[in-house]
């Protein structure tokens, strides 16, 4: 009997080394609780990592996650252009771009994004710039966005936009570049920082 | 009893239920004995190649290439795929990896191959050849200005000739096809009898340019109608009612006889049987009849070698649902494979395809051609490629699930698809594993376990190394309808799977099969070209041959070890062949001084349709069958006017129900 007990803690822990190596991978893993997050900071290869999803798709119909391109580093989604990194994010043919942030705890956040444009062509043909706006799990009208923006034609300066708002553990922030009428020179520099504040 | 669960090393792994799909569960046990191959089985054999269209490599304008599309080319090497069929888009207004070529020009020259190189490059690098799908009509032998258009014969003729001159003067050695589906008129406006002038123009070309050259022919999209419908035709003087396929056969035999047949199949919504004259056994028994009939003459004996590739194959046409991108798809795929696996005189199924339309819009792709995302299809061929060619019989006999086993002196694999339609929790122990510990890795291809990167491994659910084997392993995996989970033991020693090996001895040329007999389970044989590993197998038969022979050149330093293993039921008699025999060229033409290896009671020199194709100078016994290895030095044996070149053919004839032998080049 002792025997046999011996090999089932053994079975246990090996039960414990696989659970953590797939949980390491999976986005909805648990994780940490940390103070703060930033998206330029935390960009990973790996989906779900520290909360940050990195989406295609359309704000109305839904947002689908992206594949992380190894070789580009950076991720790709199913429309000409749709893509996002640290360094160059630009919404798609027909489709927008999305950060997603799903809140880790209940609490109160305070969101801090800059959003700049590449320094665009010298003649502005098709340049009619972006729109950068926030919400929290769905909206049916803008005045449930969070902030909105339009960085428009040929501008470069850099926005920056904040905001606080209480969440629930779970809640998904979406933070979206969509093209306006085209994405001709929509390629967009971001960053977003969330400090989470105490409990709500 | 006690004792069992005593001495297993207990692995168990339960994925969350909102993984697997909910609903009712079924618990199951399965034991998978690694101790004994099965050589009556079907083996895993690796035969399916890869597809893709005119524009996959394109650009966004005409002429321009999609250099971002070549980081999907190790995709194709991690799948097995020997060859990658690709449409070039000769001729067309459309954009296309051959848009260049012929345009300004009679084909001659390199610089309008400029795209078509750098993706033969980087195929190259990854040990998968080239597979030119000569189509369509060049502007230089265009007649009537479209490229759908009957072209000029003698123009046509040169413009080919010159395309395989600028290939093979550039480095590559490819594989050439006459035309893409003549008899679609989306891509051909003549009839069947303007393609066979069309396809002996460029067969000719093909032959001017290299002799050696593999030259592949039809192309048909509707081999149901090709191998069946009867129409008049006339043969010299002599009119007859004969099949579209009979008429190219009689045409074409002699030096422009092709060396493989090509057609294509396309299954409904998953399904690729009971659908009447649609059926893949329809497409694929009426085209086996015509070749029989010609056979059962003994007056075309050359198409004894004819391979047969379905060059473009899938168990569903690009449609409008989105299964063809989830997991749904993946039972019918491994469906589709138990026939095409059976079916051993099918050397090429070349998968359509790699990646689809570059938009939006839904197609058949296993690789998305914008986001890279990787289809639980792709996923599929990924993880049975990864499969040990040599058989296993699994012994799951479980309604709904698909299994497949196999096992090496490297690897140990078992692929468990679950075509159910209710999730399964099944635990399986996997005993008498081929190496003392043992790298364990659980892959899964579902719609829930997603990597969400280009990575062509799929998703890994569990992974531990350096396991001991001795008393077993078995772990439990909850297996959502549809969901493939595959288990992958390899050895913690390090000792590499067959086909992880990549050979480097002399020069590769061609591969060869001989096929006298057309039908499901017939005797069998197949060479893989990255890992210079060929195996030999009767299936269910004790009577019936097979060959496979492979080309080498610059042979004159080639020394090797030749190592092989027998499994099966393997017979000795005096009419037994099992081994493999060299053969060499001569300076004068012909090969001569061929040398016989064989097994001990299967040295019955069968003649073949290769090399000298006679009786052999020379037989060396590889003694009992069983595992071992013969270092070969070729120049040993060679003739004095050896041009370094050897044909090595791999035979099997009348060796016992279930014989099965490989040999591998190391």
């Amino acid at each position: 009997m002792k025997r046999i007990g011996a090999f089932f803690t053994a079975g246990i822990l090996l039960l414990t080394v696989l659970c953590f190596y797939a949980c390491k991978d999976a986005a909805s893993g648990e994780q940490e609780v940390l103070d703060s997050y930033g998206f330029v900071q935390d960009f990973s290869d790996r989906q779900g990592y520290r909360g940050w999803w990195y989406l295609f798709g359309d704000s109305a119909e839904g947002f689908k996650p992206m594949t992380y391109h190894e070789d580009f580093g950076e991720y790709r989604g199913e429309d000409y252009w749709s893509r996002l990194s640290v360094y160059d994010s630009i919404p798609g043919l027909n489709s927008e771009i999305a950060v997603g942030f799903s809140v880790p705890k209940t609490c109160t956040l305070s969101v801090s994004s800059t959003i700049y444009r590449h320094p665009p062509e010298g003649f502005g043909i098709g340049q009619d710039g972006v729109w950068y706006y926030s919400y929290c799990n769905s909206f049916t009208d803008a005045e449930e966005l969070l902030f909105s923006e339009m960085i428009v034609d040929t501008e470069i300066t850099v926005h920056t936009l904040t905001y606080e708002t209480q969440v629930q553990e779970g809640d998904m922030l979406y933070f979206v570049i969509n093209s306006r009428t085209n994405q001709s020179n929509d390629n967009c520099v971001l960053d977003i920082r969330i400090d989470l504040g105490g409990a709500a | 009893m006690k004792k069992f669960w005593a001495i297993f090393l207990a692995v168990l792994f339960c994925v969350p239920l909102v993984a697997c799909g909910g609903g009712s569960v079924k618990k199951e046990e399965f034991t998978v004995s690694f101790a004994q191959k099965s050589g009556t089985l079907p083996q895993n054999v690796k035969k399916f190649d890869m597809f893709t269209s005119d524009w996959t490599w394109a650009g966004t304008s005409p002429g321009a290439f999609d250099e971002e599309m070549l980081t999907v080319v190790p995709a194709i090497e991690d799948v097995m795929s020997e060859n990658l069929r690709i449409g070039m888009g000769i001729g067309t207004e459309y954009k296309s990896i051959g848009y260049e070529i012929g345009r300004l020009t009679d084909g001659s020259t390199d610089a309008e191959y400029a795209s078509v190189f750098k993706l033969l490059t980087a195929l190259e690098q990854n040990h998968v050849q080239p597979y030119l799908s000569i189509c369509y009509g060049p502007d230089y032998s265009r007649v009537n200005g479209n490229w759908k258009n009957t072209p000029d014969s003698e123009k046509y003729e040169t413009f080919v000739r010159n395309l395989v001159q600028t290939v093979e003067r550039n480095g590559y050695n490819a594989v050439y096809e006459i035309w893409n589906e003549p008899d679609n008129s989306a891509f051909f406006t003549g009839d069947w009898e303007d393609y066979t002038e069309t396809y002996l123009a460029g067969a000719r070309g093909v032959r001017a340019a290299d002799p050696d050259a593999f030259l592949v022919g039809m192309s048909a999209a509707w081999m149901n109608e090709r191998a069946t419908a009867m129409r008049t035709r006339k043969i010299g003087d002599e009119s007859k009612q004969m099949t579209d396929l009979a008429y190219f056969i009689e045409r074409t035999y002699g030096d422009c006889l092709a060396d493989a047949f090509s057609w294509h199949y396309y299954g409904h919504d998953g399904e690729t049987e009971d659908l009447g004259a649609d059926s893949f056994s329809y497409y694929l028994n009426s085209y086996r009849d015509v070749l029989n009939g010609y056979l059962a003459t003994g007056l075309y004996p050359a198409l004894e070698t004819v391979q047969t590739h379905i060059n473009e194959y899938n168990v569903y046409i690009a449609g409008t649902t989105e299964k063809y991108m989830s997991a749904e798809i993946v039972p019918y795929m491994f469906r589709a494979m138990d026939d095409l696996l059976a079916a051993g005189d099918v050397t090429s199924i070349n998968w359509a395809a790699l990646v689809g339309e570059k938009n939006d819009k839904l197609s058949y792709e296993l690789i998305n051609g914008l986001s890279y995302e990787r289809y639980p299809a792709y996923y599929a061929l990924w993880m049975f490629a990864r499969l040990p060619v040599d058989r296993i019989d699994c012994g799951i006999e479980a309604e709904g699930i698909l299994s497949y086993a196999g096992a090496d002196d490297g690897r140990a694999g078992i692929l468990l698809c679950n075509a159910s339609g209710i999730t399964r929790e099944i635990t399986l122990r996997a005993t008498d594993l081929p190496f003392a510990s043992a790298d364990a890795t659980l892959y899964i291809a579902d719609d829930v376990h997603k990597t969400y990167r280009s990575s062509n491994l799929p998703y890994v659910l569990a992974k531990q190394e350096n396991m001991p084997c001795a008393d077993g392993l078995y772990i439990t995996v909850e297996l959502a309808p549809n969901a493939t989970a595959y288990f992958e033991f390899n050895d913690a020693d390090g000792t590499a799977a067959d086909n992880d090996y990549r050979v480097s001895k002399g020069t590769y040329l061609r591969t060869d099969y001989w096929y006298p007999e057309r039908r499901d389970g017939a005797p069998w044989s197949d060479y893989v070209q990255s890992s210079g590993s060929a195996y030999v197998g009767m299936s269910d038969n004790a009577v019936g041959k097979s060959a496979v022979s492979v080309t080498l050149d610059d042979c004159r330093d080639v020394e090797f070890c030749m190592q092989y293993d027998v499994w099966g039921d393997a017979q000795p008699s005096a009419a037994a062949t099992l081994g493999f025999r060299v053969d060499y060229e001569l300076s004068g033409g012909g090969y001569a001084d061929a040398v016989l290896y064989h097994f001990e009671g299967f040295g019955f020199d069968q003649s073949v349709p290769f090399g000298s194709g006679g009786a052999v100078s020379k037989k060396v016994s590889l003694g009992l069958p069983g595992k071992g290895s013969v270092p070969i030095r070729l120049r040993d044996h060679a003739p004095a006017d050896w041009t370094g070149r050897v044909q090595i053919t791999y035979i099997v004839k009348d060796a016992g129900n279930g014989a099965c032998a490989k040999f591998l080049i190391r």
